[in-house]
């Protein structure tokens, strides 16, 4: 291995000059001191939403599935759109850990761990969906299993990608966090050293497996890390590849479509990153992350949204064109039922946040300004929570048949639960950066001396992968 | 920056006056002039077998030989736009092979032709018969007519052309006054050719390749052919390189580092194809609607099955996926270069299998009018503009240095390593 030679185009990815003993200070602080103020604000915000949220659920379970606005006409609706829109927020973190690693994408490590996280916490918000629809989910986990009932055996249907997508969303799920936990052990193993109780001594001491910083260890680490990148990759698209064919496969206009495979995943990372940024850029104003998420960070996250952005609206553009090019007068119907039907003010809401919005991102001050990244990621949040409720919606609610054409009219409780699990998963992310380290500062000192143009000449730091 | 560091190991203030000017290998030249008669007089035979099944060849062809300043085009792009700095030491490659653009305007010409004289092209001899066959052309007619047609192939080209030609310009003033500003004006046209490319690539493959079965519709066919010219672009570039290594070129500006990264690629883009293939037909066979089986139904029965469903994924996917799969092999030069052959027939054997077959209804059943034996002829058309290709690519090549020094990039790539 030879060493590094930065381009003058290169900008450092650690602002400032931090010895490593600073970084590791700022990033610890979080965890080490008591909590700020405005941490305890959240948690007990967060966890007052999602008190409230699981109320909501269980009493949804105990008087049953309909207290949800569906009806014969629309059977799906805040539920699935509520699963895939988790699902695919839980994207960006894999996208970040496993794509971006094989890219040699360094600027990635003061974001991986948290994105990572958020995964995580996203698919078990996900999972609340699939569960709470089921009406008797005690008996959830025996899903893949014959179904109890008294006319014998009944298995599930294995061609169902309702099926497959319990087996993709659990191999994505254990993945991910065997990836995310490995990654942190050498942080832990830090934390742990510097732990002054005794409880802070057991605990992390038992997290960090006793790593002990040696060469073998580090060489074990690397591989593993590189295996469980390219383990991650394939799932990054199968995922949602099989959300997208629960809808896919089927024979309704506006939901069969072949695209639909590659324009999901497309649309999950483009929603995952625009969470990232909500999350990040708050965590960077209260936890004084400015040196790590900073201009670069945030501009390379922009232009992953605008990438993807762009992607999803050649998809909307491909799909209404195929749609009149197919001469199927169903197919055309759906497109011009979702732009102009009653449900056309969901449509609308979607294309100005998802199309519209991430334009302003072709200017490199906008990229790099905190606050108007912040407005767009929400908004480009709000737009692809609408891109599952107008697939979803819009094609079943006027069918093959005018006489069971219906609206759907969403009840208390599902805005309810909906406002619940955003609950859950701010919940899960406030403990997680107060017990955790946020930032994998193990690798952020690897890259502390990327690009560094200064009095020293080149900087030959050997930049470790990761 | 500090250009004055020993570590620097050539000076970045050599004048291009002193720059070795490059001059092709006369052994590409006089191969690719070979390739071009005998694809040429492979396509001229072909007619005796029909005008339908010759013009097929030559719209194979140019759309194969189309895909690699397509492809180059795009590296360029995203290179630009991601500042990867591996490929600065090789892009003269893929710059030179965006000289195509202009050229292939002709194969393009003579293609028109055939849509005009022959019966390539259902809707363009279009005639009411009164069957939902021909209803169903009729409802396309705003956009498949062949002035319309034309109009479009015009604009692609002239996009192409244009936007290329810009950032090859700005490249290669760069090389004289090594100013960054080219490098921020490169970034400047890619970010707009991005969106340009993603429409275009989409159109121009329904204009010239699902137009051929004007009654059906897939809406993942642009991505689908977008996987095959990024697959056998990467094919292409590694073969041209090995080839100019061969000649004793670019022997340590593109070492095993850079070989490995263009390896990755390769791999990517083959499960990247293997994907979208495999969704289309997937979803398609799943569904099991009428309008979008007749495309696969006529290639599941008889013959064309082994070509459509077992060839074409080996050549495609299993074979890139298999050999490339190891560390080692993406390094060695033999084993890529022999896989980047395989994946080149693959992209021939992929874009054969859908246009020669020309299916037709024989009692409301879509069967194949060809059989894959009686189709190879259609090879020709490929081999002559491949031919073409290369002897434009050397000629490209002698117009700029090799390498292109003062990219500011460069320097990085030089130290490239995996």
């Amino acid at each position: 291995m030879g060493a590094h030679v930065y381009s003058v185009m290169r900008e450092p990815l650690v602002v400032g000059k931090k010895t490593l003993h600073e970084i590791t200070q700022d990033v610890c602080q979080s965890i080490e001191g008591k909590p700020s103020l405005l941490w305890w604000l959240g948690f007990l915000t967060s966890g007052a939403i999602a008190t409230a949220g699981v109320a909501t659920m269980l009493y949804q379970m105990y008087v049953g599935v309909g207290t949800w606005g569906l009806n014969k006409t629309v059977g799906w609706g805040f539920d699935i759109t509520n699963f895939v829109f988790w699902i695919g927020i839980g994207h960006a973190g894999t996208l970040i850990s496993a794509v971006l690693f094989l890219f040699r994408q360094k600027w990635r490590t003061s974001i991986n761990r948290s994105a990572e996280a958020m995964t995580l916490f996203a698919v078990l918000c996900a999972l609340i969906y699939p569960t709470i629809h089921m009406g008797r989910p005690w008996i959830g986990p025996l899903w893949i299993a014959p179904y109890p009932n008294l006319r014998g055996p009944l298995w599930v249907n294995f061609r169902s990608p309702l099926l497959w997508d319990v087996f993709a969303i659990s191999t994505y799920f254990t993945i991910s966090l065997c990836f995310w936990y490995i990654g942190l052990v050498p942080d832990l193993a830090t934390v742990r050293d510097r732990a002054k109780h005794w409880l802070r001594k057991v605990f992390y001491g038992t997290l960090s497996l006793g790593w002990n910083g040696s060469v073998r260890n580090w060489n074990h680490y690397e591989v593993a890390y590189m295996i469980f990148a390219g383990l991650s990759t394939p799932l990054v698209f199968s995922v949602h590849t099989i959300v997208s064919m629960d809808f896919a496969t089927s024979v309704i206009p506006g939901w069969h479509t072949t695209i639909f495979p590659p324009y999901f995943v497309a649309g999950a990372i483009f929603s995952g990153f625009a969470m990232v940024l909500t999350l990040l850029l708050i965590a960077r104003k209260t936890m004084r992350l400015e040196a790590y998420i900073n201009e670069i960070t945030m501009d390379n996250m922009a232009k992953i949204v605008l990438l993807t952005g762009s992607l999803v609206g050649l998809a909307y553009g491909t799909e209404f064109f195929v749609a009149w090019y197919s001469g199927s007068i169903y197919e055309g119907f759906a497109f011009i039922n979702r732009a102009t039907g009653p449900f056309a003010w969901s449509y609308w809401i979607m294309v100005s946040c998802n199309v519209i919005s991430p334009q302003i991102l072709w200017f490199k001050k906008l990229r790099r300004n905190p606050w108007v990244l912040f407005v767009m990621s929400i908004f480009v949040n709000i737009g692809m929570w609408f891109e599952r409720f107008v697939i979803i919606v819009t094609s079943l609610h006027r069918d093959y048949l005018p006489s069971s054409w219906a609206y759907y009219t969403m009840t208390w409780v599902e805005y309810a639960e909906l406002i619940g699990t955003f609950g859950i998963f701010f919940f899960m992310f406030f403990v997680f950066i107060r017990f955790l380290p946020g930032i994998a500062f193990g690798e952020v000192k690897g890259v502390n001396k990327y690009a560094r143009h200064d009095s020293h000449g080149h900087a030959h730091a050997e930049v470790k992968h990761g | 920056m500090s250009s004055a560091e020993p570590t620097a190991p050539l000076p970045a203030t050599q004048s291009p006056a002193t720059l070795p000017a490059f001059s092709a290998p006369v052994v590409l030249k006089i191969g690719g002039i070979v390739l071009f008669v005998v694809g040429l007089v492979l396509w001229l035979l072909s007619f005796a077998a029909g005008s339908e099944l010759a013009w097929s060849g030559w719209l194979i062809g140019s759309w194969y030989a189309l895909g690699f300043p397509l492809f180059a085009s795009f590296l360029l792009t995203i290179n630009a736009l991601a500042s990867a700095g591996w490929g600065a030491t090789l892009k003269r490659v893929p710059e030179a092979m965006t000289a195509f653009f202009p050229v292939a305007i002709l194969p393009f010409a003579i293609l028109a032709i055939g849509a005009m004289t022959s019966n390539l092209y259902d809707w363009s001899h279009h005639h009411d018969d009164g069957s939902l066959h021909a209803e169903l052309i009729h409802h396309k007619e705003p956009w498949l007519n062949t002035t319309f047609w034309l109009v479009r192939m015009v604009v692609y080209f002239g996009l192409w052309t244009g936007f290329t030609w810009l950032m090859v310009r700005h490249s290669r003033k760069q090389d004289i006054d090594g100013d960054l500003k080219h490098t921020w004006a490169v970034r400047r046209l890619a970010a707009p050719f991005g969106i340009v490319f993603g429409l275009s690539v989409t159109f121009a493959s329904i204009d010239y390749i699902k137009s051929i079965e004007p009654t059906w519709f897939s809406t993942m066919f642009g991505v689908y052919q977008f996987a095959g010219i990024m697959q056998a672009g990467f094919a292409m570039l590694i073969l041209v390189l090995v080839a100019l290594r061969n000649s004793g070129h670019l022997k340590e500006h593109v070492n095993e580092n850079h070989y490995h990264t263009l390896g990755i690629w390769l791999i990517s883009t083959s499960v990247f194809w293997a994907y979208i293939w495999f969704c289309q037909f997937m979803l398609i066979w799943y569904s099991n609607i009428p309008e979008e089986t007749q495309h696969y139904f006529a290639r599941w029965h008889g013959p064309w099955f082994w070509v459509s469903f077992l060839v074409n994924p080996l050549l495609n996917f299993a074979i890139p996926f298999l050999f490339l799969l190891p560390r080692p092999h993406k390094r060695n030069i033999k084993i890529l270069s022999g896989v980047a052959l395989v994946v080149l027939v693959g992209r021939f054997v992929d874009l054969w299998q859908f246009v020669a077959p020309r299916p037709k209804l024989v009692n409301h059943i879509p069967e194949p009018t060809l059989q894959p034996m009686e189709t190879l002829l259609t090879a020709g058309p490929v081999i002559a503009l491949v031919g073409l290709f290369i002897v434009i690519l050397m000629i490209a090549l002698e117009r700029a240095p090799i390498l292109a020094r003062k990219d500011p990039f460069f320097e990085e790539g030089e130290h490239h390593h995996l």
